[in-house]
């Protein structure tokens, strides 16, 4: 029933939002207020609900469309929960300040996509997950083309020939699988069984069908996408599709192929050297980008290929790392888009070099953003120091070295900007607090760096900690070191 | 030799069917294409009507070429299925509808572009 | 009540054909009588079909003996689930178009000659209710006759180039036609029947007879050019381009449907699937030529300018679909079953917008609808629902069967028709996102009028549907189930 009422929240706040489209005030507060409602449905869930179902109906034999609120997937649903709702008070904000075409549509497809993520969280087998995922790529087009320029339309043309054909290679994965096995539940430690080489070659169309999480050489749909809305790229393309995309893969590794079946075939190896090359990749090419919301794009890339690399590790931190790294890189990049936003709607600077001086005036913006970096280069007190760490004690000599090497590239790129930004004169001067559409904005991104740094102190906010532990004893059941 | 020829009503339906088939797709001239329609559908009731002679049922004392209404009385008749003539009948209908149609709507492609070339016309289209 | 409904499938037809000629007689006091007596026909017919449905579903198959005479010898109306189905479908999509029509007609069509359009229209109607309701093989010939010649004429009503049209559709359609009479010369001349249920039983002795063998190669290619089959397509494009918008509806959902219909039939009730297993070379050219029709079809589309033409395009790929899924045994029955519904559902949303689009703005070409899905957002609402389901994204109706052709593919262990199924996905979500970025993320227009809300609500119905009935499927698995009983598909 909770599930019920956490998945079809954000549904009906949607179809609500178009039906008061001609009333923005009534249709944002609509946003806000779904937001609220599904996370603290969530946050009930993962108190008192773990493992709860829902199952809809029957599609065939052996797979029911239906729901599951097993501890990795409320980890991926409170984080987009919680962010929604933030987001959604930014938005008012920018599209506000920006004067923004289309608002409803806006809203609308942004409404529908958070429930396509929490159904994709709550999937129980790979059919509901397939459908979700569709779905997300769906509703995500129209914010992603936004803008309706010629760059707009075209990074919309890219994203779904990158995303639907991935889905279809799921699509066929799935199938196998259901083929293979006679059922898609997804099950700790995984289900599928066969012919090693039809095994391999499904893990393949699996990780095909993963473009979502953006790994080399299936990204180049991310960077394009930025010209969205700085919203969007912020709970989307930092969250909801991207993590979507890297939870599917932690879902396929540990839920539907299982750690001994992985290291059985070897297929760790082929996940961790995919995912290396893009965290190396990925920075070197952030160093080159001069467009602000480009440069995080790729750092994005960099950190949700670290996610994969933590989980094709097969070992117990490693598995904490990529569960753990799913919510706090949501916080901390989230606050680096907003800041971006926030910068681009004050001042309507979007390029690096632009930014010097700016610190002086935009003091919170600038203030979260550094808090952003600091995370994300893996420094404490800052979240994204515990999932480094976590790696680091899997002892692995080569993580440890890229990891180490991505991180350093990591602060090439990312501080030089705030120290520009704090440390270069400039002449403008902008008033972050000047009306209330400004307030709008930088009280969300000054709250989710805040958060950034609570989750270091207390990683067991929102039960994430709890909840990724849980879900690691489900995986290893007794085997645990 | 014989054989082969006696069977002449067969081969009249082959060749009026591959004539009307020749007509009706590969004519340019779209009066020629009906009149290749009508003779593809004749070839069809000639069919049936080869067919409705079911030959000799020598076993029930029957000859080709009765009806089988009577069959009872008149063992010395030539036996004949009657439903295919039904059916020629219904299909005749039909056709002459077609026939009816098509010519109806050449005389207004006529009026309206005055030719009845196909490549003129696709042009045209 | 049951032996009301046993009635029901005789009086479908008589209603519609003597209302047809209703029309025609009052014309001569009144021009405008002709649409309110389609209407509420169609309305009965629904009505009767979902009737005829519920009561085939509870109580079994319903046999009727025209004139009391007994099969073989008599013809015989029989309708069993799938023909309930079929039924349901042609009258829905009849009445919905009806209701269509009313004001597209009197935009396209000079006043004098409502009448006529409305005895072809109900001519048409009959002739398909008939298709789906008969059990014999001359009868659906006449049955079929009876819709395409009123189809040709309804289709010359718009005039100039429609005749052109068609004339074309004229000619292969009476090939078409005059193929399958000649597979029921052969079958006749092997079994002597007519009844499809007596020929079913016959031909099962005679599997190894080249007439027999032959007759379905007739009958395939004679239905095949009736559906617009690739490489038969050629007169579709043009006939569903020119044709009167309301005419467009009505052909491409219902007569598209009953043309599958009519070959689903023959396969099943007819030649049966124990025939193919026998022939499996038979079965294989069947579904080579149903793919490379997906793909070709998907093809042309892609190179179309012209939104009907377009939309005819990606009808030709989907009557591919219907033949490919009718070769693929259980799961392909359930999902050719299911997409005879959930293609008339999309194609019936989609005509209904390109022809309001034509009626408000004479917008023919993909490239005039720029900024439309701002200025008129319901319209453009049920297309891009509609288009959404063609790819079919999950959980649509669209989806819902491509969803059954790769069960069935795997089932089979066709693995090679997984392939198509997602290539023609891909190919589709090219043409049709075409439209959707122009109507949404291109140009800027000012609002405008919707389309008459005669022609706007029944597409936004049948938008809603192609997207809603995905999952309403699921509830009803029950009706594919019993289809594939009734065949003795297993």
């Amino acid at each position: 029933m909770e599930i019920a009422t956490a998945l079809f929240a954000p549904f009906i706040g949607s179809m609500l939002i178009l039906l008061f489209g001609r009333y923005p005030n009534i249709r944002d507060g609509i946003s806000v207020i779904t937001a609220i409602v599904s996370f603290l449905t969530i946050l009930a869930i993962s108190e008192n609900g773990i493992n709860s179902e829902l199952v809809l109906f029957n599609i065939a034999p052996g797979i029911d469309f239906g729901f599951r609120a097993d501890p990795l997937g409320l980890v991926f649903a409170l984080t987009s929960s919680s962010l929604w709702i933030l987001v959604s008070i930014y938005s008012i904000g920018y599209m506000r300040t920006l004067k923004e075409h289309a608002q409803t549509r806006f809203f609308f497809c942004f409404a529908m996509s958070i429930f396509s993520a929490f159904g994709i969280a709550f999937s129980k087998n790979l059919i509901t997950f397939y459908v979700f995922y569709e779905l997300l790529t769906i509703f995500t087009y129209p914010l992603v083309a936004h803008e309706e320029s010629d760059e707009a339309r075209s990074a919309g043309r890219r994203y779904l020939a990158y995303l639907i054909p991935s889905g279809a290679s799921l699509l066929a994965a799935t199938l196998i699988t259901y083929w293979l096995t006679g059922t898609t539940d997804f099950r700790p430690g995984g289900f599928i069984f066969g012919d090693p080489e039809i095994v391999k070659l499904v893990f393949i169309l699996f990780l095909l069908g993963s473009a979502k999480s953006a790994f080399m050489p299936l990204h180049s749909w991310l960077p394009t996408a930025m010209v969205a809305p700085a919203p969007v790229s912020a709970l989307l393309h930092a969250v909801a599709v991207v993590k979507a995309g890297v939870f599917g893969v932690i879902r396929i590794v540990y839920y539907v192929y299982g750690v001994d079946l992985m290291k059985e075939l070897n297929l760790g190896l082929l996940l961790g050297g995919i995912a290396a090359f893009t965290v190396i990749m990925a920075n070197i090419l952030a160093i080159g980008e001069t467009n602000l919301k480009r440069r995080i794009a790729y750092s994005t890339m960099n950190q949700l290929s670290f996610i994969i690399l933590a989980a094709s590790l097969l070992h117990p931190y490693g598995f904490l790392a990529s569960v753990m790294h799913i919510p706090f890189h949501g916080f901390m990049k989230i606050t680096l888009f907003l800041c971006a936003g926030a910068v681009a709607a004050i001042s309507g600077k979007h390029e690096v070099f632009q930014l010097d001086g700016l610190g002086k005036s935009l003091r919170f913006t600038f203030g979260a953003f550094t808090v952003g970096a600091i995370g994300m280069s893996g420094l404490p007190p800052v979240a994204g120091f515990i999932s480094k760490w976590f790696v680091v004690l899997t002892g692995n000599v080569w993580v440890i070295a890229i990891i180490l090497t991505a991180s350093i590239l990591d602060v090439a790129y990312l501080f030089p900007i705030v120290r520009n930004a704090f440390f270069r004169s400039s002449e403008e001067r902008y008033d972050e607090m000047g009306s209330y559409l400004n307030a709008y904005m930088v009280v969300p991104l000054s709250l989710t760096a805040l958060f950034s740094i609570i989750l270091f102190l207390m990683p067991g906010l929102m039960h994430i900690s709890d909840l990724a532990s849980m879900a690691l004893r489900e995986v290893w059941g007794n085997e645990l070191p | 030799m014989i054989d082969i020829l006696g069977y002449y009503n067969y081969w009249g339906f082959v060749i009026l069917l591959s004539i009307g088939l020749y007509g009706a797709l590969a004519c340019e001239n779209y009066f020629k294409k009906m009149v290749g329609l009508s003779i593809f559908q004749t070839a069809i009731f000639l069919l049936f009507i080869s067919i409705a002679d079911v030959g000799d049922f020598a076993t029930l004392g029957l000859k080709s070429g009765t009806a089988p209404i009577f069959w009872e009385e008149l063992h010395d008749y030539r036996y004949v299925n009657p439903v295919p003539h039904v059916l020629v009948l219904t299909g005749i209908v039909v056709a002459a509808a077609t026939l009816a149609l098509g010519l109806a709507l050449i005389i207004r492609i006529y009026r309206d572009y005055g030719t009845l070339n196909e490549e003129e016309l696709r042009w045209k289209l | 009540m049951e032996a009301v409904i046993e009635h029901f499938p005789v009086l479908a037809v008589a209603i519609s054909l003597l209302s047809s000629f209703t029309i025609l007689v009052t014309s001569i006091y009144t021009k405008r009588a002709g649409y309110p007596i389609s209407l509420a026909v169609t309305f009965i017919q629904l009505v009767m079909a979902v009737l005829i449905l519920i009561g085939v579903l509870t109580d079994g198959t319903i046999n009727y003996w025209l004139g009391g005479w007994r099969p073989p010898w008599g013809i015989e109306y029989r309708v069993d689930v799938l023909g309930a189905y079929v039924l349901v479908i042609v009258a829905l999509f009849s009445f919905f178009s009806t209701v269509y029509a009313k004001r597209v007609v009197e935009e396209e069509i000079e006043s004098s000659k409502h009448p006529y359009f409305y005895t072809l229209w109900m001519l048409l109607v009959s002739g398909m209710v008939g298709v789906a309701v008969t059990g014999d093989l001359f009868n659906l010939f006449v049955f079929l006759e009876i819709s395409s010649l009123a189809t040709y004429a309804l289709i010359a009503m718009a005039g100039r180039k429609a005749l052109i049209a068609s004339f074309n559709y004229l000619v292969l359609g009476a090939v078409g036609i005059s193929f399958y009479l000649l597979g029921t010369a052969f079958l006749y001349a092997a079994t002597g029947t007519l009844n499809m249920y007596d020929a079913r039983v016959l031909v099962s002795l005679l599997y190894s007879s080249k007439i027999v063998q032959l007759s379905f190669v007739f009958y395939f290619i004679g239905l095949a050019m009736k559906m617009a089959l690739f490489p038969f397509h050629i007169w579709q494009p043009n006939a569903y381009e020119y044709s009167p918008s309301a005419v467009t509806v009505i052909i491409s959902t219902a007569l598209a449907k009953i043309n599958a219909y009519a070959l689903f039939r023959i396969i099943y009730s007819v030649y049966t699937i124990k025939f193919f297993q026998n022939y499996g070379i038979i079965l294989d050219a069947t579904a080579f030529v149903a793919s490379v029709g997906i793909i070709a079809g998907s093809l042309f589309a892609i190179m179309e300018k012209s939104l009907k033409k377009m939309l005819a395009y990606s009808s030709v790929a989907n009557v591919g679909y219907i033949v490919l899924a009718l070769t693929l045994g259980k799961w392909g029955v359930y999902a050719a079953a299911s997409h005879l519904l959930n293609h008339s559902l999309m194609k019936a949303a989609l005509f209904m917008v390109a022809g309001g689009f034509i009626y408000r703005l004479g917008a023919r070409n993909i490239d005039d609808l720029e900024g439309l899905g701002r200025a008129m957002p319901l319209s453009s609402a049920a297309f891009a629902m509609a288009a959404v389901s063609m790819i079919g994204i999950p959980p649509s109706a669209g989806f819902v069967t491509k969803l059954f052709i790769l069960l069935a593919s795997l089932d089979t262990g066709r693995f090679v028709f997984i392939a198509v199924m997602i290539a023609s996905s891909l190919l589709s979500l090219v043409y049709f996102w075409r439209v959707i970025e122009i109507l949404y993320m291109k140009g800027h227009r000012e609002r405008m009028d919707e389309i008459p809300a005669s022609m706007l609500y029944p597409a936004l119905l049948m938008g809603i549907l192609s997207i809603s009935a995905g999952i309403l499927w699921f509830f009803n698995v029950d009706m594919l189930q019993q289809i594939a009983l009734a065949l003795e598909v297993k």
